[in-house]
Protein backbone atom coordinates (compact mmCIF):
# COMPACT_ATOMS: atom_id res chain seq x y z
CA UNK A 1 0.00 0.00 0.00
CA UNK A 2 3.04 2.39 0.93
CA UNK A 3 4.54 1.50 -2.49
CA UNK A 4 1.97 1.67 -5.04
CA UNK A 5 -0.89 3.44 -3.07
CA UNK A 6 -4.84 2.24 -2.81
CA UNK A 7 -5.83 4.04 -5.78
CA UNK A 8 -3.20 1.32 -7.66
CA UNK A 9 -4.08 -1.43 -6.01
CA UNK A 10 -8.10 -1.32 -5.38
CA UNK A 11 -8.76 -1.63 -9.26
CA UNK A 12 -6.55 -5.03 -9.39
CA UNK A 13 -7.62 -6.62 -7.00
CA UNK A 14 -11.69 -6.08 -8.04
CA UNK A 15 -10.69 -7.25 -11.41
CA UNK A 16 -8.61 -10.36 -9.43
CA UNK A 17 -5.19 -9.16 -11.15
CA UNK A 18 -3.97 -8.09 -7.99
CA UNK A 19 -2.19 -11.33 -6.85
CA UNK A 20 -0.58 -12.11 -10.74
CA UNK A 21 0.45 -8.25 -11.03
CA UNK A 22 2.44 -8.38 -7.58
CA UNK A 23 4.22 -11.68 -8.72
CA UNK A 24 5.34 -10.00 -12.05
CA UNK A 25 6.68 -6.91 -10.73
CA UNK A 26 9.77 -6.33 -8.61
CA UNK A 27 10.83 -3.60 -6.04
CA UNK A 28 14.49 -3.66 -4.83
CA UNK A 29 15.11 -6.53 -6.28
CA UNK A 30 12.38 -8.37 -4.68
CA UNK A 31 9.08 -9.37 -6.44
CA UNK A 32 5.99 -7.21 -4.96
CA UNK A 33 3.96 -10.38 -3.45
CA UNK A 34 6.92 -10.49 -0.71
CA UNK A 35 5.64 -7.13 0.36
CA UNK A 36 1.95 -7.75 0.38
CA UNK A 37 0.50 -7.65 3.87
CA UNK A 38 -2.66 -7.34 5.65
CA UNK A 39 -5.68 -9.88 4.80
CA UNK A 40 -4.26 -10.69 1.32
CA UNK A 41 -1.05 -11.32 2.27
CA UNK A 42 -2.16 -13.70 5.00
CA UNK A 43 -4.98 -15.03 2.55
CA UNK A 44 -1.97 -16.15 0.18
CA UNK A 45 -1.63 -19.74 2.76
CA UNK A 46 -4.92 -20.32 0.96
CA UNK A 47 -5.05 -18.52 -2.19
CA UNK A 48 -6.12 -20.89 -5.43
CA UNK A 49 -6.94 -23.62 -2.95
CA UNK A 50 -9.92 -25.76 -2.98
CA UNK A 51 -12.81 -25.66 -0.27
CA UNK A 52 -16.58 -27.23 0.13
CA UNK A 53 -18.52 -24.96 1.55
CA UNK A 54 -21.85 -25.02 3.70
CA UNK A 55 -23.69 -23.37 1.85
CA UNK A 56 -23.16 -20.14 -1.30
CA UNK A 57 -22.44 -18.12 1.25
CA UNK A 58 -19.27 -16.66 0.82
CA UNK A 59 -18.93 -15.34 -3.01
CA UNK A 60 -17.48 -12.37 -2.35
CA UNK A 61 -15.15 -13.42 -0.13
CA UNK A 62 -14.14 -16.51 -2.55
CA UNK A 63 -13.76 -14.53 -4.99
CA UNK A 64 -11.17 -11.74 -3.64
CA UNK A 65 -9.23 -14.37 -1.58
CA UNK A 66 -9.34 -16.72 -4.77
CA UNK A 67 -10.49 -19.60 -2.92
CA UNK A 68 -12.33 -22.04 -5.41
CA UNK A 69 -15.64 -23.89 -3.45
CA UNK A 70 -15.70 -26.95 -5.49
CA UNK A 71 -19.08 -28.49 -3.58
CA UNK A 72 -21.78 -26.95 -1.34
CA UNK A 73 -23.24 -29.39 1.83
CA UNK A 74 -27.02 -27.94 1.11
CA UNK A 75 -26.98 -27.03 -2.54
CA UNK A 76 -30.40 -25.43 -1.74
CA UNK A 77 -31.27 -22.65 0.23
CA UNK A 78 -33.91 -23.96 2.95
CA UNK A 79 -34.02 -27.83 1.85
CA UNK A 80 -32.06 -30.59 3.51
CA UNK A 81 -29.81 -32.70 1.35
CA UNK A 82 -30.65 -35.58 0.10
CA UNK A 83 -28.51 -39.10 0.48
CA UNK A 84 -27.16 -39.25 -2.87
CA UNK A 85 -25.66 -34.95 -2.68
CA UNK A 86 -24.13 -36.03 0.63
CA UNK A 87 -22.86 -39.67 -0.63
CA UNK A 88 -21.23 -37.91 -3.55
CA UNK A 89 -20.08 -34.95 -1.59
CA UNK A 90 -18.03 -37.44 0.59
CA UNK A 91 -16.77 -39.08 -1.96
CA UNK A 92 -15.40 -36.09 -3.82
CA UNK A 93 -13.76 -34.64 -0.92
CA UNK A 94 -12.02 -37.57 -0.22
CA UNK A 95 -10.92 -37.99 -4.04
CA UNK A 96 -10.14 -34.72 -4.44
CA UNK A 97 -8.38 -34.79 -0.80
CA UNK A 98 -10.50 -31.37 0.00
CA UNK A 99 -8.88 -30.34 3.41
CA UNK A 100 -11.30 -27.78 4.70
CA UNK A 101 -14.67 -27.22 5.06
CA UNK A 102 -16.42 -23.86 5.47
CA UNK A 103 -19.45 -23.27 7.26
CA UNK A 104 -21.34 -20.36 9.12
CA UNK A 105 -21.69 -20.79 12.46
CA UNK A 106 -25.67 -20.44 12.22
CA UNK A 107 -25.67 -23.89 10.36
CA UNK A 108 -25.65 -26.82 12.62
CA UNK A 109 -22.32 -28.04 14.00
CA UNK A 110 -23.28 -31.55 13.83
CA UNK A 111 -23.38 -31.60 9.55
CA UNK A 112 -20.18 -29.79 9.49
CA UNK A 113 -18.62 -32.17 11.91
CA UNK A 114 -19.75 -35.47 10.67
CA UNK A 115 -18.42 -33.97 7.03
CA UNK A 116 -15.00 -33.58 8.85
CA UNK A 117 -14.92 -36.81 10.57
CA UNK A 118 -15.96 -39.05 7.60
CA UNK A 119 -13.78 -37.29 5.58
CA UNK A 120 -10.91 -36.15 7.78
CA UNK A 121 -11.32 -32.74 6.29
CA UNK A 122 -10.94 -29.71 8.71
CA UNK A 123 -14.06 -27.78 9.51
CA UNK A 124 -13.35 -23.71 9.78
CA UNK A 125 -17.00 -23.19 11.23
CA UNK A 126 -16.96 -19.18 12.03
CA UNK A 127 -19.84 -16.50 12.11
CA UNK A 128 -21.32 -14.59 9.06
CA UNK A 129 -22.09 -11.67 10.72
CA UNK A 130 -20.78 -8.94 13.33
CA UNK A 131 -22.57 -9.07 16.73
CA UNK A 132 -20.93 -12.73 17.93
CA UNK A 133 -18.44 -13.06 20.14
CA UNK A 134 -15.20 -12.75 18.56
CA UNK A 135 -16.38 -10.83 15.70
CA UNK A 136 -17.44 -7.23 16.92
CA UNK A 137 -17.13 -5.23 13.97
CA UNK A 138 -16.32 -6.13 10.46
CA UNK A 139 -12.83 -5.74 11.00
CA UNK A 140 -12.33 -8.40 13.34
CA UNK A 141 -14.79 -10.71 11.40
CA UNK A 142 -12.52 -10.52 8.15
CA UNK A 143 -9.87 -11.33 10.86
CA UNK A 144 -11.36 -13.85 11.92
CA UNK A 145 -11.99 -15.79 8.34
CA UNK A 146 -9.11 -14.98 7.36
CA UNK A 147 -7.09 -16.09 10.26
CA UNK A 148 -9.32 -19.59 11.31
CA UNK A 149 -9.02 -20.52 7.64
CA UNK A 150 -5.07 -19.79 7.15
CA UNK A 151 -4.93 -21.92 10.61
CA UNK A 152 -6.79 -24.95 8.59
CA UNK A 153 -4.78 -24.87 5.93
CA UNK A 154 -1.27 -24.71 7.40
CA UNK A 155 -2.68 -27.42 9.11
CA UNK B 1 -23.16 -50.50 -3.58
CA UNK B 2 -21.79 -51.66 -1.34
CA UNK B 3 -20.77 -48.25 0.17
CA UNK B 4 -23.89 -46.73 -0.50
CA UNK B 5 -25.29 -49.43 1.75
CA UNK B 6 -22.58 -48.60 4.48
CA UNK B 7 -23.29 -44.54 4.39
CA UNK B 8 -26.89 -45.15 4.73
CA UNK B 9 -26.54 -47.94 7.74
CA UNK B 10 -25.74 -45.77 10.67
CA UNK B 11 -29.71 -43.17 9.54
CA UNK B 12 -31.01 -46.81 8.73
CA UNK B 13 -30.26 -48.04 11.93
CA UNK B 14 -31.37 -45.05 13.77
CA UNK B 15 -34.57 -45.10 11.61
CA UNK B 16 -35.12 -48.67 13.15
CA UNK B 17 -34.58 -47.40 16.71
CA UNK B 18 -37.28 -45.15 16.20
CA UNK B 19 -39.59 -47.34 14.78
CA UNK B 20 -38.86 -49.92 17.43
CA UNK B 21 -40.19 -47.26 20.04
CA UNK B 22 -42.48 -44.69 18.28
CA UNK B 23 -44.18 -47.67 17.02
CA UNK B 24 -45.35 -48.91 20.05
CA UNK B 25 -46.07 -45.55 21.70
CA UNK B 26 -48.20 -44.83 18.51
CA UNK B 27 -50.82 -47.52 19.03
CA UNK B 28 -51.30 -46.22 23.01
CA UNK B 29 -51.26 -42.68 21.50
CA UNK B 30 -53.65 -43.78 19.51
CA UNK B 31 -56.08 -45.60 21.74
CA UNK B 32 -56.29 -42.78 23.78
CA UNK B 33 -56.95 -40.45 20.75
CA UNK B 34 -54.99 -37.90 21.81
CA UNK B 35 -53.31 -37.80 18.00
CA UNK B 36 -52.31 -34.44 19.05
CA UNK B 37 -50.31 -35.11 21.88
CA UNK B 38 -46.97 -36.06 20.45
CA UNK B 39 -46.90 -32.97 18.22
CA UNK B 40 -47.40 -30.89 20.90
CA UNK B 41 -44.15 -32.73 22.89
CA UNK B 42 -42.33 -32.76 20.29
CA UNK B 43 -42.67 -29.06 19.44
CA UNK B 44 -42.08 -28.07 23.55
CA UNK B 45 -38.85 -30.63 23.29
CA UNK B 46 -37.90 -28.69 20.26
CA UNK B 47 -38.75 -25.28 22.47
CA UNK B 48 -36.06 -26.69 25.58
CA UNK B 49 -33.56 -27.40 22.96
CA UNK B 50 -34.13 -23.69 21.21
CA UNK B 51 -34.21 -22.15 24.62
CA UNK B 52 -31.06 -23.94 25.70
CA UNK B 53 -29.05 -21.74 23.01
CA UNK B 54 -29.58 -18.76 24.82
CA UNK B 55 -27.52 -20.39 27.76
CA UNK B 56 -24.78 -21.35 25.28
CA UNK B 57 -25.20 -24.83 24.62
CA UNK B 58 -24.70 -25.99 21.20
CA UNK B 59 -27.19 -28.21 18.88
CA UNK B 60 -26.99 -31.79 19.71
CA UNK B 61 -24.76 -30.95 22.96
CA UNK B 62 -25.82 -32.72 26.21
CA UNK B 63 -27.04 -29.38 27.60
CA UNK B 64 -29.56 -29.01 24.70
CA UNK B 65 -30.86 -32.53 25.19
CA UNK B 66 -31.20 -31.91 28.84
CA UNK B 67 -33.35 -28.76 28.44
CA UNK B 68 -35.50 -30.67 25.43
CA UNK B 69 -35.85 -33.16 28.25
CA UNK B 70 -36.62 -30.99 31.05
CA UNK B 71 -39.56 -29.60 29.00
CA UNK B 72 -40.85 -32.83 28.70
CA UNK B 73 -41.04 -33.62 32.24
CA UNK B 74 -43.16 -30.50 32.89
CA UNK B 75 -45.15 -31.39 29.62
CA UNK B 76 -45.86 -34.65 30.55
CA UNK B 77 -47.15 -32.99 34.01
CA UNK B 78 -49.65 -30.85 32.71
CA UNK B 79 -50.77 -33.52 30.41
CA UNK B 80 -51.08 -35.95 33.51
CA UNK B 81 -52.60 -33.54 35.87
CA UNK B 82 -55.30 -32.00 32.80
CA UNK B 83 -56.32 -35.74 32.61
CA UNK B 84 -60.11 -35.66 33.86
CA UNK B 85 -62.38 -38.87 34.23
CA UNK B 86 -65.75 -36.52 33.34
CA UNK B 87 -64.28 -33.60 32.10
CA UNK B 88 -65.66 -30.66 30.58
CA UNK B 89 -62.59 -29.68 28.41
CA UNK B 90 -61.58 -32.07 26.29
CA UNK B 91 -58.14 -33.00 26.92
CA UNK B 92 -57.15 -32.55 23.22
CA UNK B 93 -57.68 -28.91 23.77
CA UNK B 94 -54.60 -28.48 26.17
CA UNK B 95 -53.17 -30.51 23.93
CA UNK B 96 -53.17 -27.85 20.91
CA UNK B 97 -52.85 -24.96 23.10
CA UNK B 98 -49.85 -26.72 24.18
CA UNK B 99 -48.40 -27.45 20.78
CA UNK B 100 -49.23 -23.82 19.54
CA UNK B 101 -48.12 -21.81 22.66
CA UNK B 102 -44.61 -23.94 22.14
CA UNK B 103 -43.98 -23.27 18.52
CA UNK B 104 -45.00 -19.51 18.86
CA UNK B 105 -42.55 -19.52 22.21
CA UNK B 106 -39.82 -21.31 19.76
CA UNK B 107 -40.25 -18.22 17.37
CA UNK B 108 -39.88 -15.74 20.39
CA UNK B 109 -36.70 -17.41 21.45
CA UNK B 110 -34.96 -17.50 18.02
CA UNK B 111 -35.77 -14.20 17.41
CA UNK B 112 -33.57 -13.47 20.81
CA UNK B 113 -30.52 -15.34 19.33
CA UNK B 114 -28.02 -13.87 16.96
CA UNK B 115 -27.27 -17.38 15.04
CA UNK B 116 -29.49 -20.82 15.48
CA UNK B 117 -32.83 -19.71 13.54
CA UNK B 118 -31.67 -22.48 11.04
CA UNK B 119 -31.94 -25.05 14.19
CA UNK B 120 -35.95 -24.14 14.21
CA UNK B 121 -35.77 -25.51 10.46
CA UNK B 122 -33.54 -28.60 11.58
CA UNK B 123 -36.16 -29.42 14.00
CA UNK B 124 -38.68 -29.69 11.94
CA UNK B 125 -37.13 -31.55 9.17
CA UNK B 126 -34.65 -33.38 11.26
CA UNK B 127 -31.32 -34.73 10.87
CA UNK B 128 -31.59 -38.13 10.27
CA UNK B 129 -28.49 -38.62 7.23
CA UNK B 130 -26.03 -36.75 9.94
CA UNK B 131 -26.79 -39.51 12.19
CA UNK B 132 -23.30 -40.77 14.36
CA UNK B 133 -22.86 -44.61 15.61
CA UNK B 134 -22.97 -43.48 19.08
CA UNK B 135 -26.11 -41.42 18.96
CA UNK B 136 -27.86 -44.48 17.36
CA UNK B 137 -26.18 -46.71 20.43
CA UNK B 138 -27.13 -44.18 23.18
CA UNK B 139 -30.75 -43.98 21.44
CA UNK B 140 -30.78 -47.71 21.22
CA UNK B 141 -29.95 -47.68 25.23
CA UNK B 142 -32.85 -45.43 25.91
CA UNK B 143 -35.16 -46.63 24.15
CA UNK B 144 -34.79 -50.06 25.31
CA UNK B 145 -35.22 -49.23 29.45
CA UNK B 146 -38.05 -47.24 28.13
CA UNK B 147 -39.18 -50.58 26.03
CA UNK B 148 -38.63 -52.91 29.30
CA UNK B 149 -40.42 -50.59 31.94
CA UNK B 150 -43.59 -50.51 29.30
CA UNK B 151 -43.32 -54.06 29.13
CA UNK B 152 -43.19 -54.44 32.62
CA UNK B 153 -45.90 -52.26 33.73
CA UNK B 154 -47.87 -53.34 30.53
CA UNK B 155 -50.91 -54.40 31.94
CA UNK B 156 -51.67 -50.73 33.73
CA UNK B 157 -50.39 -49.41 30.75
CA UNK B 158 -52.95 -50.88 28.60
CA UNK B 159 -55.60 -51.09 30.01
CA UNK B 160 -55.66 -47.12 30.69
CA UNK B 161 -54.90 -46.72 27.14
CA UNK B 162 -57.85 -48.86 26.00
CA UNK B 163 -60.33 -48.65 28.75
CA UNK B 164 -59.64 -46.07 31.14
CA UNK B 165 -63.46 -45.96 32.84
CA UNK B 166 -62.18 -49.59 33.55
CA UNK B 167 -59.12 -48.33 35.26
CA UNK B 168 -60.88 -45.74 37.57
CA UNK B 169 -63.36 -48.15 38.59
CA UNK B 170 -60.26 -50.28 39.22
CA UNK B 171 -58.80 -48.09 41.43
CA UNK B 172 -56.12 -47.57 39.51
CA UNK B 173 -53.79 -44.22 39.79
CA UNK B 174 -54.99 -42.90 36.34
CA UNK B 175 -52.95 -39.19 37.07
CA UNK B 176 -49.83 -41.00 38.48
CA UNK B 177 -50.09 -43.74 35.44
CA UNK B 178 -50.71 -41.04 32.57
CA UNK B 179 -47.79 -39.16 34.50
CA UNK B 180 -45.15 -42.39 34.02
CA UNK B 181 -46.46 -42.72 30.45
CA UNK B 182 -45.90 -39.09 29.37
CA UNK B 183 -42.45 -39.27 31.11
CA UNK B 184 -41.14 -41.74 29.73
CA UNK B 185 -42.77 -40.93 25.87
CA UNK B 186 -41.17 -37.68 26.74
CA UNK B 187 -38.38 -39.16 27.11
CA UNK B 188 -38.61 -41.19 23.66
CA UNK B 189 -39.88 -37.86 21.97
CA UNK B 190 -36.79 -35.96 23.52
CA UNK B 191 -34.17 -38.57 21.59
CA UNK B 192 -36.48 -38.81 18.52
CA UNK B 193 -36.63 -35.28 17.73
CA UNK B 194 -33.08 -34.49 17.96
CA UNK B 195 -32.47 -37.20 15.36
CA UNK B 196 -35.59 -37.00 13.04
CA UNK B 197 -37.26 -33.71 13.73
CA UNK B 198 -41.08 -32.73 14.51
CA UNK B 199 -42.30 -34.00 11.11
CA UNK B 200 -40.78 -37.48 11.06
CA UNK B 201 -41.85 -38.44 14.80
CA UNK B 202 -44.99 -37.62 13.94
CA UNK B 203 -45.12 -40.26 11.38
CA UNK B 204 -43.64 -42.69 12.82
CA UNK B 205 -45.61 -42.35 15.53
CA UNK B 206 -49.36 -42.50 13.66
CA UNK B 207 -48.46 -43.67 10.19
CA UNK B 208 -47.80 -47.68 11.40
CA UNK B 209 -50.46 -47.13 14.26
CA UNK B 210 -53.49 -46.45 11.63
CA UNK B 211 -52.30 -49.99 10.01
CA UNK B 212 -51.77 -51.92 13.02
CA UNK B 213 -55.25 -51.17 14.94
CA UNK B 214 -57.10 -51.13 11.63
CA UNK B 215 -55.57 -54.72 11.16
CA UNK B 216 -56.08 -56.15 15.04
CA UNK B 217 -57.17 -56.15 18.05
CA UNK B 218 -54.44 -57.76 19.66
CA UNK B 219 -50.93 -55.54 21.03
CA UNK B 220 -48.27 -58.13 20.25
CA UNK B 221 -49.70 -58.07 16.34
CA UNK B 222 -50.18 -54.59 16.45
CA UNK B 223 -46.93 -53.91 17.68
CA UNK B 224 -45.33 -55.99 15.18
CA UNK B 225 -47.25 -54.65 12.18
CA UNK B 226 -46.44 -51.13 12.95
CA UNK B 227 -42.52 -52.50 13.10
CA UNK B 228 -43.31 -53.81 9.21
CA UNK B 229 -44.81 -50.88 8.06
CA UNK B 230 -42.13 -48.48 9.94
CA UNK B 231 -39.00 -50.88 8.84
CA UNK B 232 -40.51 -50.84 5.12
CA UNK B 233 -40.87 -47.25 4.70
CA UNK B 234 -37.86 -46.42 6.26
CA UNK B 235 -35.86 -48.58 3.97
CA UNK B 236 -38.00 -47.36 1.15
CA UNK B 237 -37.78 -43.25 1.93
CA UNK B 238 -33.91 -43.92 2.06
CA UNK B 239 -34.06 -45.96 -1.07
CA UNK B 240 -35.87 -43.13 -2.63
CA UNK B 241 -33.59 -39.96 -1.09
CA UNK B 242 -30.54 -41.78 -2.79
CA UNK B 243 -31.68 -43.21 -5.79
CA UNK B 244 -33.89 -39.69 -6.49
CA UNK B 245 -32.17 -37.35 -4.90
CA UNK B 246 -34.79 -36.51 -2.48
CA UNK B 247 -34.35 -35.25 1.31
CA UNK B 248 -34.10 -38.31 3.50
CA UNK B 249 -36.69 -36.62 6.31
CA UNK B 250 -39.22 -36.03 4.08
CA UNK B 251 -38.93 -39.31 1.72
CA UNK B 252 -39.58 -41.20 4.80
CA UNK B 253 -42.47 -39.32 5.53
CA UNK B 254 -44.03 -39.60 2.50
CA UNK B 255 -43.29 -43.14 1.87
CA UNK B 256 -45.33 -43.41 5.41
CA UNK B 257 -48.01 -41.85 3.89
CA UNK B 258 -48.09 -43.60 0.87
CA UNK B 259 -47.90 -47.07 2.56
CA UNK B 260 -51.26 -45.72 4.34
CA UNK B 261 -52.73 -44.64 1.49
CA UNK B 262 -51.57 -48.29 -0.11
CA UNK B 263 -53.22 -50.09 2.68
CA UNK B 264 -56.47 -48.03 2.33
CA UNK B 265 -56.82 -49.08 -0.62
CA UNK B 266 -56.30 -52.30 -0.47
CA UNK B 267 -57.69 -53.00 2.61
CA UNK B 268 -60.73 -54.74 1.67
CA UNK B 269 -58.64 -57.32 0.23
CA UNK B 270 -56.28 -57.43 3.83
CA UNK B 271 -57.30 -59.81 6.44
CA UNK B 272 -57.96 -58.69 9.45
CA UNK B 273 -57.30 -60.78 12.92
CA UNK B 274 -59.35 -60.18 15.81
CA UNK B 275 -58.95 -61.22 19.00
CA UNK B 276 -58.61 -60.19 22.66
CA UNK B 277 -56.59 -56.57 23.06
CA UNK B 278 -55.14 -57.65 26.60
Amino acid sequence: MAILGAETLDPLARQGKLIAFLESQEYQGEKLIGRLDGWLGRGLAFRDRQIVAYHKNWIYFTELFGLEVVETVEPKPGIPPSARHVKALIDHIRAEDIQVLLAATYFSPRQVEAIAERTGCRAVRVPLGTGIEGADDYFALVDLWVNRLAEAFEG
Amino acid sequence: MLDVLSFLAAPFAACLVLVGILGYFGIHVLRREVIFVDLALAQIVAFGAIASFLFGHEPGSAGSFAFGLGAAVLDAAIFAWTRMRRGRVPQEAVIGITYVVASAATILVADRLPEHAEHVKELMSGAILWVTWGTVLRDLLICAAVGAIHYALRRRFIIISEDPERAFEDGLSVRWWDFLFYLTFGLVITVAVEVAGVLMVFAYLVAPAIIAIATSDRWPRRIAIAWAVGLAASALGLFASYQWDLPSGPAIVCSLGALLLLFTGLRRWLPRVDGSWS
